[in-house]
């Protein structure tokens, strides 16, 4: 089976936000629910809507507004059902 | 034959001198490149401040458009003689070489003859010599091809290992030979120069007897360099712009998230990002065909310019680390000329007034890129679309 991509920006503003902790965070996330074979997490080139930073993409779905504090919450509410969806 | 004129000089100072009697003056401006080497009689601050003096007014002068043989009878008109060696206080040597042409003109008063240097072996100017008010000048002319290097020396070099080793000096044949040595091991003038400075010097030993100074000038393949960041004002020029960067002769590199995502649309890709270059500080670059190397914009850009002044434009010294900043140093260090191709298109994020003031303008920073450049010898352009 492909794995699902789970793009995060690498932008300018993104980076500011703190994408680089936020990595490491959705890594773990990912691990923590069993995710890691089916779902690769990849850094992309700016995604466009820099004033809701830090965005991440799945599919051709966006995350907006993620932060790494909401981060577990937003994984929860968003990146799992879109996961799933895009799964199914 | 385009040709880039790389431009070294190193000096050594007269054993227990502060101040090195030699002074050299390089000027470029869009049509020609003007060098000149000065030796001030004696040592110190007085053979300073006449060799500054000279080369000073040569330079003024030339860059005015004076024709060199006018410069050179108005300095022997002028410089000073010295009443107990009734000789003149400065000597020097001006090198004015055309850009379109690579033709030079060569007038020398009273120093060693200047080297040149062909497919690395060493080969004769063809000398005259005039009469300028009552002095013997000697002149030469020729054209530079790529690959040549022409050496001005101050006698200081020749005269290295004088009354311990020989007893006149290394002369000139023996730095000629040396020269051809150096230019084996190397395609940069600051290496060669570097080179031969040091010789002179350990063959002084301990006691350097006379300022020595050595002037490189090499011409040799032009490293270019072109920077595409910032999109485009009008979106409808992306794609004219985008080809003008894949049409570029030399290295290309695009600084930028949204300059980046118009050359991978442009060319029908996808960007990979290298996580493995993501830093706490500094985003990952990414990959695409035909481009040397992709970054995001300005925090990175930002870094380079800061390693750049860590690293006082040395390559070799800048943080072994391979990110994305590091690399763009990298690639404006190595370049001879750069040419940016700044998008003035504004991102709305950087309108937050909370952000480093020093990210919030694209154009200030590639003025700072560009002044620090200039200020290392580089040739740079820049262009606002």
């Amino acid at each position: 089976m492909q794995k699902i991509n789970l793009l995060v920006c690498m932008g300018s503003a993104c980076h500011q936000k703190g994408v680089y902790h936020l990595r490491t965070a959705l890594q773990k996330l990912l691990t923590d629910h069993r995710l890691e074979a089916q779902v690769e997490l990849k850094g992309a080139f700016c995604l466009g809507p820099c004033m809701n930073a830090i965005v991440l993409k799945v599919g051709d779905q966006l995350i907006l507004n993620v932060t790494p504090e909401n981060v577990e919450q937003k994984f929860a509410d968003d990146i799992l059902p879109l996961l799933a969806e895009v799964n199914g | 034959m385009d040709c880039f004129l790389d431009i070294w000089y190193d000096s050594l100072n007269k054993s227990g001198e502060e101040l090195c009697g030699d002074k050299v003056k390089v000027l470029k401006t869009e049509h020609k490149t003007i060098v000149v080497l000065s030796d001030g009689l004696g040592s110190g601050v007085k053979a300073n401040i006449l060799a500054t003096l000279t080369a000073e007014i040569i330079v003024t002068m030339l860059r005015a458009d004076v024709p060199l043989k006018e410069v050179v009878s108005t300095v022997i008109g002028t410089l000073p003689v010295c009443k107990v060696r009734e000789i003149a206080y400065a000597t020097f040597t001006a090198i004015e070489i055309d850009h379109e042409t690579n033709s030079f003109k060569i007038f020398n008063f009273d120093n060693p003859p200047t080297f040149h240097f062909r497919n690395g072996r060493h080969v004769e100017l063809n000398r005259t010599s005039e009469i300028i008010l009552g002095k013997q000048i000697s002149t030469a002319e020729g054209q530079l091809e790529r690959g040549d290097l022409l050496g001005v020396v101050s006698d200081g070099i020749l005269h290295a290992g004088m009354g311990n080793l020989w007893n006149f000096g290394w002369e000139w044949e023996n730095v000629a030979a040396h020269m051809e040595q150096l230019l084996r091991s190397s395609s940069r003038a600051k290496p060669i120069v570097q080179g031969l400075v040091s010789k002179t010097q350990s063959l002084y030993g301990q006691q350097v007897g006379d300022d020595a100074t050595f002037v490189g000038i090499y011409a040799r393949e032009r490293h270019s360099l072109m920077v595409f960041t910032g999109p485009p004002l009008d979106r409808m020029t992306d794609e004219y712009q985008a080809q003008r960067l894949l049409d570029f002769e030399g290295r290309k590199v695009v600084c930028g998230g949204t300059t980046g995502t118009i050359l991978e649309s442009y060319l029908g890709e996808v960007i990979d990002v290298d996580l493995s270059t993501l830093r706490d500080d500094v985003p990952p670059i990414g990959r695409l065909s035909e481009i040397d190397l992709l970054t995001e914009g300005i925090i990175t850009m930002s870094h380079a310019l800061d390693y750049m002044r860590e690293c006082a434009g040395e390559e070799f010294r800048l943080p072994r680390d391979r990110n994305g900043a590091t690399l763009l140093a990298q690639e404006l260090l190595r370049a001879d000329s750069v040419f940016f191709l700044v998008g003035q298109q504004i991102n709305e994020f950087y309108q937050n007034p909370l952000l480093p003031r020093n990210l919030s303008i694209r154009k200030n920073l590639v003025l700072e890129i560009s002044q620090f450049l200039r200020e290392h010898n580089k040739e740079v352009r820049i262009e606002f679309c």
